[in-house]
């Protein structure tokens, strides 16, 4: 099993009177063996589903979505483990097995060339309903509890026969059961709905833009996948009582707010799900939490981090608080905080940026994405500068000084707003 | 300075070791206080039990200690309250031992996170040791300095005493103090080149006051009293007694010390001074952290009579370094706090008489049979 570590950073110093600790938490996994990633799901108990959108949209483009779909499915199949549970469903106005005809097969040679051939069968067809793919994607993992359970969604279009308390309904009905990546292809699907599905069920969400990039695609999250191999790791935070955590979120790789996502355990303590790790993963978390004040002089812990791994509780990293009157200590600005500060603060102005663009309020669109440019320059987030600049001419990233684009390419724009989320780390700073 | 003397008067130190009643009763008064009491339901337990006949509780797992902010019996093992987040504070942040004639105290205070100040005392015969170390809080390890820096004050001091008779002119006590002072030098710098911080424009630094007080005539109970004092910086030594004195003169110039040891002093040789002075009367040896709040004699005496008046021992005693303790505190504890307390004379100060002892006196009975 993973020795999981927890590294905790933070101004513990806080000003007469204040109540507000915040702490960034670097939590790792152990590195166990070679990293030989494909070969980590061998002999675990490991449940891979792949959901693929055979909608009649899937037709368009004289058959280059549906063909591009299958060959990446193939190349989904062909990465999935020795002996990991799998199966193909196809979704429509309803979902359907593709491979096996039930349940899930275990993958070796000749159950990966039986669903490879499977393939060739799909047909174009119908309409789509995503909470109706996701409960059939719940049955099968439920089959298979305790095991390490992912989900690889693929749509192309909207959710458009089911209403929103469906979709929510089925998300909701899957949470605890896998994890999913959700990917939509093209620019007709609704970013919301997948990254409501991504969210809830612990995923990423992204844009296929092109049909021939969905191979690498499935081939990479398949890979990650499989190298997964310790699933439903839980943060667990211990706050004094009278405090209030104001939020947990994950802040790295990208911005993730878990606070609703606690599960008490006791009146002084929450589970925070952090889904299934790889050997060797870093991942940061922003912890604000509001405690009762003490008096200048005093320390008190404002939290304390344990992690559950296989239901065993990992040792802790704590948050401390200590009252100053010394404004040198107190006023000191952890590097940590602040980044992260930052990054969501991008997150949000992105969010926030293109929104207004929407909805035709050009001012407040240029201001938005006018500060987001400005602190993706400053941390060093050259992936989201570059994304910001398809949508904006940039004319002094220092200050922030842009002017919207007349004329904006859908995918840019659907790709600015998937990936608005995703950070750099404190250390790749300039 | 007229001293209250509050336990029964004529009693010679020679009376304080305890009979063996006495022993007994304490024995048993041990034993009341920390009986089994179980921690989930709190019913008492038999000793030697090893389950709650109430609850069925395991009592042999420790019930955990209770927290000195919330009161709960929630303290875990890393020192923080598992309700409230309080961290228990450390042996050093408030310290109060009582030995023979001397009480002494130290306190981290309100506004410092830690508590660099230090004491060493020990009885001499009929006379005392007392010494203060004030470590520069600016400076890291400056705690783990002044502790060793006041040790070896006292260490040095008593080992150059040795078996010489002190009671006699023989020894010159002045140089002696100089000499102890000088392996405090030594033992600072030590400190400061295993921490590899000798060569910092910072190295751990702390300044340093010992008394050395003993009557003139051991054998008379009204003899004048023989001081003597070294020191370096601002921490204090004080004679209250029929006239109120301060025996020591700050090195400071703009707010900045000008004398200290360490390994960036300048010169650690300490000025000294000696005094013969009527008894009875107490000798008090503090840092700046308890004279900030009453810096003239007269303004500590007050101070030190304030914190005997609400005490049912004779001083110096425990119950009078803490309510000194509390005074600076209650000004704004600004800084550590130490106080180190030698009486001239034994005021027929005895803790053995309580009032509960006397409540019970069956029990003194009971032990004689056992």
């Amino acid at each position: 099993m993973s020795e999981f570590s927890a590294e905790v950073f933070q101004n513990e110093y806080l000003p007469a009177g204040s109540d507000t600790v915040d702490a960034v938490v670097t939590i790792r996994s152990g590195e166990t063996g070679a990293a030989s990633a494909p070969a980590s799901m061998a002999g675990r108990d490991a449940v891979e589903i792949i959901v693929i959108d055979t909608s009649g949209s899937m037709s368009e483009e004289g058959g280059r979505k549906m063909r591009g779909a299958l060959e990446a499915t193939a190349a989904a199949i062909d990465t999935i483990s020795d002996g990991v549970q799998f199966a193909v469903i196809g979704g429509n106005a309803a979902a359907y097995m593709i491979y096996p005809n039930e349940g899930l097969a275990v993958a070796d040679p000749s159950t990966r060339d039986q669903a490879k051939s499977t393939l060739r069968r799909v047909r174009p067809k119908g309409g789509t309903a995503i909470g109706t793919w996701l409960r059939a994607a719940g049955y099968l993992a439920s089959q298979r509890p305790g095991a390490i359970a992912h989900t690889l969604l693929l749509t192309d279009g909207k959710n458009q026969h089911e209403d929103d308390r469906t979709l929510d309904a089925a998300i909701a009905a899957c949470a605890g059961l896998f994890q999913c990546d959700a990917r939509g292809l093209g620019t007709d699907w609704d970013v919301n709905e997948l990254r409501k599905v991504a969210t809830a069920l612990l995923g990423t969400v992204d844009i296929i833009p092109r049909p021939e990039d969905m191979t690498a695609e499935f081939t990479k999250l398949t890979r990650q996948a499989m190298g997964k191999d310790v699933g439903r790791v839980l943060l667990r935070l211990w706050t004094p009582k009278g405090s209030v955590c104001e939020f947990v979120k994950q802040v790295s790789p990208a911005v993730d707010d878990l606070t609703t996502k606690a599960e008490p355990i006791n009146p002084l303590t929450n589970d925070y799900p952090l889904g299934a790790w790889g050997p060797g993963e870093e991942r940061d978390y922003h912890v604000r939490v509001r405690i009762p004040v003490g008096s200048v002089g005093d320390e008190r812990l404002a939290g304390r981090v344990m992690l559950v791994v296989a239901d065993a509780e990992q040792p802790a990293a704590l948050v401390r608080a200590v009252w100053t009157d010394d404004e040198a200590l107190s006023t000191r600005i952890n590097r940590e905080v602040a980044h992260y500060t930052g990054q969501a603060e991008l997150a949000d102005a992105i969010a926030d940026g293109l929104a207004a663009r929407d909805r035709g309020d050009a001012a407040t669109a240029t201001v938005k994405l006018g500060r987001a440019v400005q602190i993706a320059h400053e941390s060093g987030n050259g992936d989201t500068v570059r994304l910001l600049q398809k949508v904006v001419d940039v004319d002094d990233p220092a200050t922030g000084t842009v002017r919207l684009r007349r004329e904006v390419d859908r995918t840019d724009e659907m790709a600015l707003d998937v990936r608005s989320t995703r950070t750099v780390r404190v250390n790749k700073q300039n | 300075m007229v001293l209250p003397d509050k336990a029964e008067n004529g009693r010679e130190p020679s009376d304080t070791p305890q009979t063996p009643d006495d022993v007994v009763v304490a024995a048993q008064e041990v034993g009341e206080a920390t009986g089994l009491t179980c921690s989930a339901c709190s019913e008492d337990a038999p000793e030697g039990a090893k389950f709650c006949e109430a609850c069925g509780q395991d009592l042999d797992t420790q019930p955990k200690p209770i927290c000195v902010a919330c009161g709960e019996r929630e303290v875990a093992d890393d020192g923080y309250c598992h309700s409230c987040g309080q961290k228990q504070p450390e042996e050093r942040d408030h310290h109060v031992l009582v030995d023979g004639r001397i009480a002494a105290g130290s306190d981290r205070g309100r506004r410092h996170h830690h508590n660099e100040d230090a004491f060493a005392v020990a009885n001499v015969g009929t006379g005392a040791v007392l010494v203060v170390c004030d470590g520069v809080s600016s400076t890291p390890g400056s705690a783990d300095a002044s502790l060793a820096a006041a040790n070896a004050t006292r260490e040095t001091f008593l080992a150059g005493l040795g078996a010489a008779d002190i009671d006699s002119d023989v020894v010159d006590v002045e140089e002696l103090l100089v000499a102890a002072v000088a392996s405090a030098q030594t033992v600072t710098v030590e400190v400061a080149t295993a921490s590899g911080s000798e060569t910092r424009t910072d190295p751990p630094s702390s300044t340093l006051v010992a008394a050395f007080a003993a009557p003139v005539d051991a054998a008379s109970a009204d003899s004048p009293i023989t001081i003597t004092v070294a020191w370096l910086g601002d921490s204090r030594a004080y004679w209250l007694g029929a006239s109120s004195i301060l025996l020591t003169t700050d090195h400071e110039i703009g707010g900045s010390l000008s004398r200290w040891i360490g390994a960036d002093s300048p010169d650690a040789r300490p000025e000294t001074s000696v005094v013969t002075v009527d008894g009875p009367g107490l000798l008090v040896v503090c840092s700046d952290g308890l004279w900030r709040y009453g810096s003239e004699p007269t303004e500590l005496e007050a101070l030190v009579l304030a914190s005997i008046s609400g005490t049912q021992t004779s001083p110096p005693s425990a119950e009078m370094v803490e309510a000194l303790l509390k005074a600076a505190n209650d000004g704004g504890g600004h800084d550590n706090i130490t106080v180190a307390v030698w009486s001239s004379t034994d005021l027929g100060r005895s803790t053995t008489e309580t009032p509960d002892q006397q409540d019970h006196p069956e029990e003194v009975e009971e032990g004689t049979n056992e």
